[in-house]
């Protein structure tokens, strides 16, 4: 049997120019008679066409290649290229993977001198972390995290209580934002260990002086379940799909109270 | 690879996720048109990376992973298929090469490789010894 041979890998792929766009999730502030926009979810995807589209595919692509610092600084050039063009005021969460904090020892060197010639301060960015599968660096990751904190950008937990996204990294972090995974939020509102574990977090949370985000919320049922577990931001298909960033202004102009709420 | 006008009617009940690996391209897309229409849902992946990223979206019943991944003639299907084994036992696998010699063979089997198949071989005669080995593996409620 023959055929042609993939020339190029998909590595190949991301790192050319063009070859990763950006979506934007949005964040809303739940307490009062609607939920605000608070903020955008900056989130990278692949090559168009490809399993990669995908940003969780992405991310354990590049990790699968051992390329994850190589993947992050190319999807925080073109987040960062992105949001300065479209979003001059707007607080810009990036996903990274923890093993790039821990690994590459100029990774925060690299961030906060692309924030400074995008010109987007440090205190817009909110570097989001979460489940290390491979052995990391603790002296670096540390140093990294003191480097970025020290410069005013804040530090979030993504997928909060999924797999190795977990207490040891709260504590390793001390976030700025927790993340809940998906996990815990789906059917939240008719599962009543689901509310005693959102329960939990929020008040966990509160002692960390950290605010908590509940991710993918899909029905009034459980938006109403994350309010009277006191938290104050979610995001998810109930509230806005992921937008692209040529629909994003528009989006952000139809929002109510938009100057006051985003950051 | 030869295409048979014939169609398995042994179509699952529930649809079962399938991935084919393989670095040639037209041969992921055959295998997806083929199976597809005989009611799976087939993910495809060209390289062992990109596999490895696509194993935890689905409950896979099934993986036709191709021995030669790179075009230089290693051995990287058997990195996937390690990997299936290490953390997905449930999923079914078959290797598919046109160059599998007894040793390959003794450690695809060692891997836990279900079904060796080697190319060229009919469409039709993949499907049939998928749908086989998805009877080996109920689709799950999740997926149902």
């Amino acid at each position: 049997m023959t055929g042609v041979k993939t020339s190029f890998s998909l590595l190949d792929r991301i790192l050319a120019p063009g070859g990763l766009t950006v979506v934007f999730q949005p964040i809303f502030a739940l307490p009062g008679t609607a939920p605000k926009l608070h903020a955008l979810d900056c989130r990278v995807r692949g090559p168009v066409g490809t399993n990669l589209e995908e940003p969780c595919v992405l991310a354990e692509y590049a990790r699968h290649k051992r390329a994850e610092s190589l993947v992050d600084r190319a999807c925080l050039t073109t987040a960062m290229q992105t949001v300065s063009a479209l979003l001059p005021a707007s607080r810009l969460p990036i996903h990274l993977h923890v093993t790039t904090l821990g690994s590459d020892q100029d990774f925060a060197e690299f961030l906060l001198s692309l924030a400074e010639q995008s010109d987007i301060s440090p205190t817009r960015l909110v570097v989001e972390v979460g489940e290390p599968e491979v052995p990391w660096d603790h002296a670096i990751f540390t140093a990294s995290l003191q480097k970025l904190r020290a410069c005013g950008v804040r530090l979030a937990l993504s997928n909060f209580g999924n797999q190795s996204a977990n207490y040891h990294l709260l504590l390793d972090c001390q976030p700025d934002f927790i993340s809940l995974d998906r996990y815990l939020v789906n059917h939240s509102g008719s599962d009543h260990r689901r509310q005693v574990i959102l329960d939990s977090l929020a008040r966990l949370a509160a002692r960390f002086e950290a605010e908590v985000i509940a991710e993918g919320v899909e029905t009034e049922a459980d938006l109403k379940a994350l309010c009277q577990a006191g938290i104050r931001f979610a995001q998810g298909a109930l509230l806005s799909q992921a937008l692209v960033a040529q629909t994003l202004p528009a989006f952000v102009m139809q929002t109510d109270a938009v100057a006051s709420t985003v950051i | 690879m030869q295409v048979l006008n014939q169609t398995i009617t042994t179509t699952p009940a529930v649809t079962s996720q399938i991935l084919v690996v393989d670095d040639e391209a037209p041969i992921r897309f055959a295998l997806k048109e083929y199976l597809s229409t005989q009611g799976l849902a087939v993910s495809c992946a060209g390289e062992v990376a990109e596999a490895e990223a696509m194993l935890p979206l689905h409950d896979y019943s099934v993986a036709i992973v191709d021995l030669h991944l790179t075009g230089n003639c290693g051995f990287e299907g058997l990195e996937v298929i390690s990997a299936i084994r290490a953390g997905y036992p449930r999923t079914r696998i078959v290797l598919l090469s046109a160059n599998i010699s007894p040793e390959t063979g003794q450690t695809a089997r060692d891997l836990g490789v279900d079904v060796l198949l080697h190319k060229p071989m009919p469409l039709s005669g993949v499907a049939q010894i998928v749908f086989e080995l998805i009877q080996l593996h109920p689709v799950s409620k999740e997926q149902s």
